[in-house]
């Protein structure tokens, strides 16, 4: 077992968590929640760190992991959101919008797994079989969901940009 | 060609984009919610304790032991034919 102290691990990687993050999640609010997930659940699996894969791969795995899941929690319940939002029970959330979103638009499209391996890719510039090895799939299924998310996100590129 | 390079242009601007973030605040809201986290657990945990003990107090019968008690313990456990037999009702006959 490896010891590693939490202090180093977000030192050295609470950039790269966060420029995934940030592209991940456009809201303010949802972005600093996720952030704070991720090293919440760096910190808690930080004592059972085998070292079996590099840190850095270990750290991608539980950023990748967490921020799927916390976009299709969204997700699950954005009905409920909405629904509530239409009967004026909770108000409408107030986003601070500190950049302009339209460039996040076509990411909209994609589901979450598409999203992130989009953005580890395309963006991260990680290589197919690190994606496969971060996310634990086969890497067929990598580049079927790339090439279907490259396919998306030109599709809505190209309709706004001529819109 | 042209729609390649719009793309492309996207992805250049995509990447480029950098949103800023006080990665000392954060690291103080990371650590205050990890240290939060056990307290918030005693304290549901403590909850769920009383709650229960209510809800199984009030199900049974809190009085079963009690003479007069007819909680589902004095109705099925002890059911004391003969009175006297049972200890606690002895206890209580001869009290009075």
């Amino acid at each position: 077992m490896i010891k590693v102290e939490f202090t180093e691990v977000y030192s050295a990687h609470k950039d790269f968590v966060w420029r995934l993050t940030s592209k991940y999640i456009f809201s303010k609010e949802d972005r600093e929640d996720l952030f704070q997930e991720i090293f919440i659940n760096i910190h808690k699996a930080l004592p059972h760190f085998r070292g079996d894969s590099s840190i850095n791969t270990w750290i991608y795995r539980i950023a990748a992991n967490t921020s799927i899941n916390y976009l299709k929690k969204q997700n699950r319940y954005k009905w409920l959101k909405n629904m509530l939002n239409g009967l004026k029970i909770i108000e409408e959330e107030v986003q601070t919008v500190e950049i302009d979103l339209q460039d996040f638009k076509p990411l909209e499209k994609l589901n979450p797994q598409q999203r992130m391996i989009f953005l580890l890719f395309d963006l991260e510039e990680k290589k197919l079989d690190e994606i496969s090895e971060i996310m634990k799939i086969p890497i067929g299924t990598v580049k079927s969901n790339l090439h279907r998310a490259r396919e998306i996100v030109k599709k809505e590129v190209i309709e706004n940009g001529r819109a | 060609m042209e729609e390649h390079k719009e793309y492309e242009d996207y992805l250049a601007r995509l990447k480029g984009r950098s949103v800023p973030f006080d990665d000392k605040e954060m690291f103080c809201r990371i650590n205050a919610r990890i240290n939060k986290r056990p307290r918030l657990t005693g304290l549901i945990l403590a909850f769920a304790f009383i709650a229960l003990s209510i809800g199984l107090l009030t199900y049974f019968n809190a009085d079963s032991f009690l003479p007069g008690g007819n909680g589902i313990f004095s109705e099925y456990i002890f059911q004391p034919k003969d009175v006297s037999a049972d200890p606690i009702m002895a206890y209580v006959l001869i009290d009075q």
